[in-house]
């Protein structure tokens, strides 16, 4: 049998065809990197080298068809790398809108000067000369996510009732921000440029408030990347938690992909996308950490026979996979993936 | 409608300024402090918990019902100790070290304070020796949260901190969080795990051997 890369798997989903077997993904991070590759938190963000060797041994064990591009999260994309006062030195912290009136002296630094992106656009192309058989997919920070730290969640999640207007302001501010840090990070020309706003799901934000407050900057922040970067990458969206009341208004987006996670539902997501939208997800983190050899093979079985007919389908986690995850059910999850992942391709 | 009915009802829509006014109105019309909380207040929450755990209202609701009841403690709490009424338990609650995720364990504050709770809340990112500390100034129970798995490991740290400090036996360990299971619990030997907020206060109660109370 011809041997496929995993990028000429992740191709094929977006052609809606198989090559061989259902793409899969199983996420690690610069934490999981640590534990099991022996590179730590330090080394992995302050060196590239050492993050792209984690991956390295990391494949050789598993061999994901996809690469997350290394990034640094001691310190790329704190706050301070990405906004500034217009009018004082100080660093822009966590919960700097803790008093609204400050949102008027915030602005975001021009990316061309913006140490955070000029490094993940430089991972980005480092990422496909070194994994040139996988796929690459950077998480990049989008506005809900940038928003909801400026102010804090919590807040955050309030003004959405109390003050609809400073939401407004702060959402056009990080808006501005994305859509202007993201076009040049795309334009390293990533297999999949992913918009990860962690807490615009409705674990967080009611469907309201998604359709009040995100979806029209969702709207404008693709529709921006789709025309600034969409021949050089694709487009994919990462919401954590559940999201099942928001998927109609998910499919309104011109994204090619999108991640789903915790407590949202596959099967609705395939019935409402109807393969207009490749998909990631949704194997339970949990079941890495606890869960046995049989466990995690009736988890992969499952996702496919929901989701992997007709293709545009990734299995995989909804996020990087626990912490506590051990390296013989990651290494189970592959072998269910390479097993049951060869599909009735003669169906198709 | 009775006033400790419209107690409920503004606690459920969080109307923090009504709730404090109508439990004004109503003390000064000489229903009892115990009466407001047991038969105004804790009903709200109740109804705030249930609607939560069934999707029928959403993050933002419940953060203003807790505000609502957080304000209306703040006018009732010291009425109650001065009447000599006690709180079922003193539970403190933390988001575990290397972790600063906040609102799930407001939310558990809230519905253990509207189940009739005294909480302190030692707030984000709490080290173990921390809630040491806090279970040798005498607490019934402790609640740790934890959303995110780089963070898990400190809720086992923490329990065998307080191992060894010779405190695990006089202190119930509850622990909760998106990434936490009942797996996970039994397996760092916690007594409970509560999937989300508004089980919390049954678990609470369960653990100290008070499941019938409501």
């Amino acid at each position: 049998m011809e041997k496929y890369t995993g990028k000429e798997r992740i191709e094929a989903a977006f052609r809606r065809e198989y090559v061989d077997r259902v793409p899969f993904n199983l996420d690690i991070g610069p934490h999981y990197a640590q534990q099991v590759m022996g590179v730590s938190l330090q080394e992995y963000s302050a060196d590239l080298d050492k993050a792209f060797e984690a991956h390295s041994k990391y494949f050789e064990v598993v061999d994901s068809d996809i690469v997350t591009v290394p990034q640094n999260v001691l310190g790329w994309w704190s706050l301070s790398n990405l906004y500034r006062f217009k009018t004082k030195t100080e660093a822009v912290t966590e919960g700097v809108l803790k008093d609204k009136s400050v949102l008027a002296d915030l602005e975001y630094i021009e990316p061309e000067n913006c140490l955070a992106v000029s490094q993940v656009r430089e991972s980005c192309r480092r990422t496909n000369d070194t994994f040139k058989e996988k796929a690459s997919r950077p998480a990049l920070p989008g506005p809900v996510w940038d928003a909801a730290r400026l102010r804090g969640t919590q807040q955050f999640v309030l003004d959405t009732v109390e003050d609809p207007d400073f939401v407004h302001r702060l959402m056009r501010l990080t808006t501005d921000a994305v859509k202007a840090r993201v076009s040049l990070i795309g334009e390293a020309g990533p297999t999949i440029t992913v918009i990860a706003d962690p807490t615009a799901g409705c674990s967080v934000m009611s469907p309201s408030a998604y359709r009040e407050f995100i979806l029209p900057y969702h709207k404008e922040l693709f529709s921006y990347l789709r025309e600034k970067i969409g021949g050089k990458t694709r487009l994919g969206l990462h919401i954590c938690g559940y999201t099942d009341p928001i998927m109609e208004d998910v499919m309104t987006l011109d994204i090619d992909w999108f991640e789903l996670d915790g407590e949202a539902s596959l099967k609705k997501m395939v019935e409402v996308s109807k393969k207009r939208l490749v998909l990631r997800g949704n194997v339970g983190p949990t079941i890495f950490s606890e869960g046995t050899k049989e466990q995690i093979e009736e988890a992969v079985k499952n996702c496919i026979d929901i989701a992997a007919e007709g293709s545009a389908y990734v299995l995989s986690t909804g996020c990087q996979i626990p912490l506590t995850t051990s390296l013989e059910n990651a290494k189970y999850f592959a072998e269910a993936a390479e097993k049951y992942g060869r599909y009735k391709r003669a169906s198709m | 409608m009775d006033d400790l009915q419209q107690i409920a009802d503004n606690l459920i829509k969080g109307r923090a300024t009504e709730v404090k006014e109508l439990i004004q109105a109503t003390l000064d019309a000489g229903i009892s402090p115990k009466d407001i909380l047991n038969k105004g207040l804790i009903p709200g929450m109740d109804v705030v918990g249930d609607k939560f755990g069934k999707k029928e209202i959403w993050l933002a609701e419940v953060l203003l019902s807790a505000r609502a009841m957080q304000a209306a403690m703040s006018l009732l709490g010291p009425i109650l100790a001065a009447s000599g009424v006690k709180p079922i338990a003193k539970v403190a609650l933390g988001t575990v070290e290397g972790d600063i995720h906040e609102i799930g364990k407001n939310l558990v504050g809230a519905m253990l304070r509207g189940g009739g709770f005294e909480v302190i809340d030692l707030g984000i990112d709490v080290a173990p020796e921390k809630f040491v500390d806090v279970v040798k100034q005498g607490v019934s129970i402790i609640g740790m949260s934890s959303l995110v798995s780089t963070s898990m490991a400190s809720m086992k740290t923490t329990i065998e901190a307080l191992e060894k400090a010779g405190l695990r036996k006089q202190v119930k360990v509850m622990v909760g969080g998106a990434i936490v299971t009942q797996t996970y619990a039994d397996k760092i030997g916690a007594d409970g795990y509560a999937p989300n907020a508004a089980s919390a206060v049954n678990k609470a109660k369960e653990l100290l051997g008070l499941s019938s109370l409501s």
